[in-house]
């Protein structure tokens, strides 16, 4: 029988702020991470809005750039402190690195193309075209944190930060790695925000998911981090798991690049994955992390899958929304609440959900957490789903101390 | 879980040959999208090498090996969603189509809930990325073109293929260097091994950007002429899909029950430090360890680079792997010295080239260009004449990115009974 895949540290930066506990904090009190940008300029956006990380120093274009790998190494680390691994404590040899991103924070676009139109073709400077390949910040990365095991970035939206826990479960299961650092991450960018604001996806004031007057998303910074390893190798290195990743499930929809199959069939597959590699039935499940966008159609996708996967117990399911409080991390949401869902088991409340306002009737009956609530979850889900038809599903289990 | 794993189809788009001088009697197709044909260019030498489409005012590049005139992805599929789609989604859908016609795999619906799509990439669909961006700097807000964004994902590729076949399993791009296309396939190897899906049609893509050459070229990561091995750098830009379809061998046997070759092992590691040969030795070790297969039973090599730093590197670390104390000498051949420096396409190009060779129990000769790099690894020979016919075990493949990253796979003869002629 395999040894279960447990959960040792976590790490977590989003517009809330810096640290898993300024993190739960926030979200426990109510308070929301979005407010006007001020790391990008958005002031021709008709919206201007985000979840912006709090900034770990004031500087010049070139230190924004690399804010986004600063706040990724400080999740990382704060995963692996949590799990009992500093400096004095090496990261174990057969460690991995495992990341889910959308865009890999990539911003230096814009710095080209300010170059290219001063300077015309040729005088452009080509160099910021270069962080296009990820490969030398992955490298970065893992010569930051000592890692020289295996390495790599999966890229399928805003599922990513989910999928990198699913592919990290693969490598360990498959006994490449001992020990895996997972992240998930996304920092606010020009390119998403004209991109969604050119597809009508933005909210202009605040996300309302589910709600019958919702009009989208806003978006934020999202760096979450998990250290993965089997339960057994954790304890015998002295390290406590916290949870155990009890199952994932990843589908395609099939449907279409960037909307959702109407009927949710391709989340309900993933979720209906994650339950059965977990050996659970939708009757274990009692508290659901959904991905909701607040986009029209997309939650009334997610609201079908979920009930096609629950039936009318789904209405009896807490439904928690993160993104509300963090805005849409893309890449990052994966990873970021997943961490959020493993806090809500771990220290025993719901966090409410910012303005869970009337629920659309498209979407059914919904328990939507509207105040803090107690509750000793023994199995929660998180989901994520993304362009390309992406969807996955992370079912999460408490972890019980050995007999 | 640790399910047997079988190539059983392949499809390659790649920009059609340019000259045949050197073709002999090989019958080279026009329309190359298929691994056969990759072969035959490979043992004719005809490269596909250039002129680089037409680039911005002012921006003069050198010739590369991509297709000089758009690739007419209509005349192999007849999908819609791929009318606006970017280049690297149109050559993915047709490699995948081609893949999965080579296998003779008609899923049902079932089997098309358990293949899952894992396509590598460096520079994903940089032209309509770079386009959107311009579009945007010089216009403002009213240049967010939704056609250019939500085509221009990392993830446009995989996501296109599993719309087009319908395929319900997980849709994944891998980001990487050049070594995405074979960390792609070892990704979706995995899945398959982990019970997560029973078939993926698995490879790397990579499109031309213009801007993106000129900032390969800045950095002198990609040269302008096929060098071979000794080349002080890589050789000239390329674009492409190389796609294979893994098949669960249980699956494998209710189709057609053919394969190329069978997925035993792989592996990948970080260098210690950058030029590192360690990466290397440490991901084959433990791509063999998981095979089952010494090193010593290793029957050729797959990779090399296409010269520069990176061929140094790899020869560097095949000289530890297979050192002068080894019974035989290893041959290598180095597609990417024909091919150029396609990133993800060209990495997962070597999978394809393996498992062929392991077919056809043959070795492609590789480009002579200008010689082989000295001092040369004792043990490992390089055919540059022509190929070399003979019976194959098992096979190597190594591929590695310019910051370090080595992914390597280890492939065997398909079982007896399923092996394709």
């Amino acid at each position: 029988m395999e040894s279960a895949l447990v959960i040792t540290g976590l790490g977590l930066t989003t517009g809330l702020g810096r640290g898993v506990d300024a993190n739960w904090e926030a979200l426990c009190a109510g308070r929301s991470g979005l407010r006007e940008v001020a790391s990008l300029d958005v002031s021709a956006y008709p919206i201007q809005l985000g979840g912006e990380a709090p900034p770990h120093r004031e500087g010049s274009e070139a230190d924004r750039r690399e804010r986004a790998h600063t706040y990724l190494v400080q999740a990382c680390r704060e995963a692996l402190s949590a799990a009992g691994i500093e400096e004095t404590v090496p990261v174990p040899a057969r460690a991995s690195l495992v990341l889910g991103s959308s865009l890999a924070a990539q911003a230096s676009a814009p710095l080209f193309w300010a170059s290219y139109l001063a300077e015309g073709p040729g005088g452009a400077a080509y160099e910021h075209l270069r962080s296009y390949d990820l490969e030398p910040r992955i490298a970065s990365l893992c010569a930051t944190l000592g890692i020289q095991g295996e390495a790599l970035l999966v890229s399928n939206a805003c599922a990513a930060g989910a999928s990198a826990l699913a592919l990290a479960g693969d490598l360990i299961r498959l006994g490449r790695t001992d020990l895996a650092v997972v992240a998930g991450f996304d920092a606010l960018d020009l390119h998403t925000f004209s991109g969604f604001g050119g597809i009508n996806a933005l909210a202009p004031d605040t996300i309302r998911p589910f709600g019958s007057e919702r009009q989208g998303m806003l978006l934020g910074d999202g760096f979450g981090a998990l250290i993965l390893e089997r339960e057994e190798s954790a304890r015998a290195a002295g390290r406590r798991p916290l949870a155990r990743l009890l199952g994932y499930g990843e589908s395609s929809d099939a449907h279409h690049l960037t909307q959702p199959d109407p009927e949710g069939k391709g989340a309900a597959l993933a979720m209906r994955r994650a339950l059965a590699a977990a050996e659970r039935t939708p009757d274990d499940v009692e508290y659901i992390n959904c991905h909701s966008t607040a986009t029209p159609s997309n939650d009334i996708a997610e609201a079908r899958a979920m009930r096609g996967v629950f039936g009318e117990r789904l209405a009896e399911i807490p439904i928690g929304a993160s993104k509300p409080a963090v805005g849409h991390t893309l890449g990052g949401a994966g990873a970021v609440e997943g961490v959020i869902t493993l806090l809500t088991m771990l220290r025993g409340t719901l966090p409410p959900i910012l303005n869970a306002g009337d629920v659309d009737p498209e979407c059914g009956e919904l328990d939507l957490v509207r105040e803090p609530r107690d509750a000793a979850l023994r199995t929660a889900m998180s989901n994520s789903f993304g362009f390309g038809g992406c969807n996955t599903s992370l079912l999460f289990g408490r972890c019980e101390e050995p007999s | 879980m640790n399910a047997q794993v079988l190539i059983t189809g392949m499809g390659v788009v790649a920009p059609p040959p340019q000259s045949t001088a050197e073709a002999g009697e090989v019958a080279l197709p026009a329309a190359d999208t298929g691994g056969a044909a990759l072969w035959a260019r490979l043992c004719a030498q005809a490269s596909s090498l250039s002129p680089s489409p037409p680039t911005r005012k002012g921006l003069e590049m050198p010739p590369a090996c991509v297709f000089e005139k758009p690739f007419k992805a209509e005349k192999h599929v007849s999908v819609r969603a791929i009318r606006k789609a970017t280049d690297a989604a149109r050559y993915a859908v047709v490699a995948a189509q081609r893949c999965l016609e080579d296998a003779v795999f008609a899923p049902d619906a079932d089997e098309r809930l358990a293949t899952s799509v894992v396509l590598g990439t460096c520079f994903g669909c940089s032209a309509y990325y770079l386009k959107f961006h311009e579009s945007v700097l010089r216009r403002g807000p009213k240049g967010a073109n939704a056609v250019l964004f939500t085509e221009s994902v990392f993830n446009a590729a995989p996501g296109h293929v599993s719309m087009a076949n319908q395929l319900h399993g997980a849709s994944l791009a891998i980001a990487g260097g050049e070594e995405a296309g074979l960390s792609a396939i070892l990704a979706a190897f995995d899945r398959i091994r982990v019970g997560g899906a029973q078939a993926a049609v698995t490879g790397g893509v990579e499109e031309y950007s213009d801007l993106v050459h000129a900032s390969l070229r800045s950095e002198d990561r990609v040269g302008a002429q096929l060098d071979g091995l000794a080349g002080e750098r890589s050789g000239p830009f390329a674009e492409g899909a190389a796609v294979l379809l893994l098949q669960e061998a249980s699956l494998a046997t209710q189709h057609n029950g053919l394969a190329y070759a069978e997925l035993l092992g792989g592996a990948r590691a970080r260098p210690a430090s950058p030029g590192d040969p360690g990466a290397v030795v440490r991901a084959a070790q433990s791509a063999c360890a998981q095979a089952g297969v010494e090193l010593e039973e290793i029957d050729l090599v797959v990779g090399g680079g296409g010269g520069g730093p990176r061929t140094q590197v790899e020869l560097a670390a095949l000289a530890e792997l297979f050192p002068p104390t080894r019974s035989r000498t290893v041959p290598l051949t180095a597609p990417q010295a024909l091919l150029g420096e396609g990133f993800a396409f060209t990495s997962a190009a070597l999978a394809v080239v393996a498992a062929q060779a392991l077919s056809r129990a043959a070795i492609p000769p590789t480009l002579r260009g200008a010689g082989l790099p000295t001092p040369w690894p004792e043990k490992l020979r390089c055919p540059t004449q022509a190929a070399e016919e003979r019976a194959l075990e098992r096979v190597l493949v190594v591929a590695t990115s310019t910051p370090g990253a080595a992914v390597a796979l280890v492939l065997g003869r398909a079982p007896q009974g399923m092996a394709r002629g």
